[in-house]
């Protein structure tokens, strides 16, 4: 009996196209196991934090730590939350923390965003001013804490809300300006060409059909001066700390002299990320590219 | 409804001149066309009238008053842009909506005339879409639209057609060309494509290198261009140039000698001055024909390419690359195809400067 040939031709074929098949599934593996080795690595310590800051305070230094929690509670959220008789409640450094941060945006953002316009647009001060305005963030903020002092202590800003937002404000116009000169540069000019043609002034042009273009550039910059600001600690503590005490100036005084209060240490810190993870979600959805191209080509 | 003037008008980017002088006149209600190669300037000569690009120097007068210093909205005049320049945060009636809303008109004026404008260009089902939910020719309605609302004195096209595929391109000039018929305003229209030039143009305005080539009308620039740069901008494929020399001339003919040497004797009378001198005879594809004419050029035939109801045959004349129309069907034998006719009053001369001679038919 003579064998099908098309039989033969697909036997003789099957064993390399298994092989490369199982190349393939190694070749789309690796990437994967890099990616959850490097995530296991970054997320590892947040979940601790979530596991400490839900744990009874006895089970904290238990030996060997279990990875998974066999009692759960409340009570370190609890203390953080309504304050002990060592510590005050945590909401009214996340009040100041928010005021300060968003604020300080606001006038980052409203600042920048012109300051961007003029020079993406306008070509005021060419390429040289651009960059002077970035140069003032080429040095690190501690640099500057004795001089600000004397200013602050001259002004008297220090300890102040109003000290802390203008010097977040200030700190955070050239990251603003300097995210938003990309975001004007290539956005089309012919959209406010259109609008002086319509009849628009520079200024309705800008706010009426600039800014809403720039709309997806605008909500990063947000996100990053929001985010830079709730996080920053050295000029928080050392131009304020007493009246005006932000969230991470309140977390390192848990370590308190008597005791190391590690839970409640963990509960602070979940709650001083979440206003952070919000505003980022919130911003999340103005960040659609493309609106700008909606009306062109 | 306007009239325009340009007088002696200049621009320049720091050293680099753009616009070179350029005077011209545009009557009430006509509809111009700006064409030129990529560069010329024709786009900067349009930004200037509207207002969008400061002038260098010279003036530019519109329904006789000077309005260098007046911003665009000033001059009364609307743009239709290259990429069409829809405000995409806002809804096809608001876009429309916009000029009207800048000119502080009331709400009820401003949805009337939208409504109204939309319906002439059957819009009306689309006035709550944003610009990213149209279609390319949809979006070139939306734009003309937002400049027909406001009843400017002038209208102003840079390109508009240029972004759009071949069969919507045609759909569009022909509205353009309605449009134009409707209002009965004045249009200036910038474009590099000749076919929208000729068909939509009164008034042709050949820019080369930020200067004025030649002005006319579309079949005066065809059948009489100034010179070789116009001969060859319009048309397609391009005019044929042969290298000549004038030999002999009289009141009947001239004889010239092309670059192989041969001798052509054309039924055409030039300036006998002119004798010696280096010339190039232009002759469209189209007016070149396998046979007879009053005329006879060599021809040896290297291509000939088909498009169904006409053909162009391409080959050599006399050393220069030159293309045939042929408007029958078949083939054609290269061996048949020696010399190709030439109707007289279609050839062009040129003098070495790449001006065109003038010229006279012989009376025989």
């Amino acid at each position: 009996m003579t064998r099908n040939p098309q039989t033969a031709n697909a036997v003789t074929r099957a064993v390399p196209r298994s092989g490369r098949a199982l190349r393939n599934r190694i070749r789309k593996a690796v990437p994967w196991a890099v990616i959850s080795a490097f995530l296991i690595f970054a997320l590892f310590p947040v979940y601790w934090i979530i596991l400490i800051a839900f744990r009874p305070r006895d089970d904290i230094f238990q030996f060997p730590a279990a990875l998974m929690p066999s009692n759960l509670s409340l009570d370190n959220i609890r203390y953080v939350w309504f304050g002990t008789q060592t510590n005050d409640p945590v909401i009214g450094f996340l009040g100041t923390s928010l005021v300060i941060s968003v604020t300080a945006s606001v006038i980052a953002l409203a600042f920048g965003v012109c300051c961007a316009y003029a020079l993406g647009r306008f070509r005021i001060g060419g390429k040289f001013l651009s960059m002077w305005i970035l140069s003032q963030r080429f040095l690190p903020p501690i640099a500057l804490v004795v001089p600000l002092y004397l200013m602050f202590r001259q002004l008297g800003l220090l300890d102040t809300y109003t000290g802390l937002i203008i010097l977040y404000a200030t700190f955070t116009i050239p990251i603003v300006v300097w995210l938003m000169l990309g975001y004007v540069e290539s956005a089309p000019p012919e959209l406010e060409e259109a609008a002086y043609v319509d009849g628009a002034g520079y200024w309705t042009a800008f706010v009426r059909v600039a800014l809403p273009v720039l709309k997806p550039g605008l909500s990063v910059a947000a996100v990053f001066t929001f985010i830079f600001i709730w996080n920053e600690y050295v000029l928080a503590y050392q131009l304020a700390g007493d009246d005006v005490a932000t969230i991470t100036v309140y977390l390192p005084r848990l370590r308190s002299a008597i005791a190391e209060l590690y839970g409640e240490i963990a509960a602070a810190s979940l709650l001083s990320v979440l206003p952070a993870i919000l505003f980022a979600g919130v911003m999340q959805r103005f960040l659609v590219r493309g609106l700008a191209f909606g009306g062109l080509k | 409804m306007a009239t325009l003037k340009l007088n002696n008008l200049r621009k320049s980017f720091g050293s680099v001149d753009i616009i070179k002088g350029v005077d011209l006149e545009i009557e009430d209600g006509e509809f111009i066309v700006f064409i030129g190669p990529s560069g010329c300037g024709k786009s900067t000569l349009l930004r200037m009238v509207s207002g969008l690009e400061e002038v260098t120097s010279g003036d530019i007068w519109l329904d006789g008053e000077m309005v260098n210093d007046h911003t665009p909205f000033e001059r009364g005049v609307a743009m239709v842009f290259q990429s069409y320049a829809l405000y995409p945060h806002m809804t096809v009636a608001q876009n429309m909506g916009f000029p009207l809303k800048m000119a502080d008109a009331s709400a009820d004026e401003i949805e009337r005339k939208v409504r109204s404008t939309a319906e002439i260009l059957q819009l009306g089902h689309l006035l709550d879409r944003r610009p990213d939910q149209l279609s390319g020719g949809q979006k070139q309605r939306v734009a003309m639209g937002r400049t027909i609302v406001r009843d400017p004195k002038l209208f102003l096209f840079d390109e508009p057609l240029s972004n759009l595929d071949a069969d919507l391109r045609i759909e569009m000039r022909v509205e353009i060309e309605k449009l134009h018929k409707r209002l009965a305003s004045t249009m200036i229209y910038v474009t590099h494509d000749q076919v929208e030039a000729m068909t939509l143009a009164d008034r042709i305005v050949v820019l080369k290198d930020g200067l004025i080539e030649q002005i006319g009308a579309p079949l005066d620039l065809y059948e009489r261009p100034a010179n070789t740069f116009v001969a060859s901008f319009l048309g397609a494929p391009k005019i044929n140039f042969l290298d000549a020399t004038l030999l002999d001339s009289d009141v009947n003919s001239s004889k010239l000698a092309l670059s192989d040497g041969s001798q052509i004797a054309l039924p055409i009378a030039v300036d006998p001055s002119s004798q010696g001198q280096s010339m190039k005879i232009g002759i469209r594809p189209e007016d070149l024909v396998l046979g007879e004419g009053d005329f006879t050029v060599p021809f040896q035939m290297e291509l000939h390419e088909r498009l169904g109801p006409t053909s162009y045959l391409h080959g050599l004349c006399a050393g220069n690359p030159i293309i045939a129309e042929h408007r029958r069907r078949g083939n054609v034998d290269p061996e048949e195809a020696r010399s190709l006719g030439v109707d007289a009053a279609q050839v062009h001369l040129f003098d070495d400067a790449g001006v065109s001679v003038k010229m006279t038919l012989g009376a025989a």
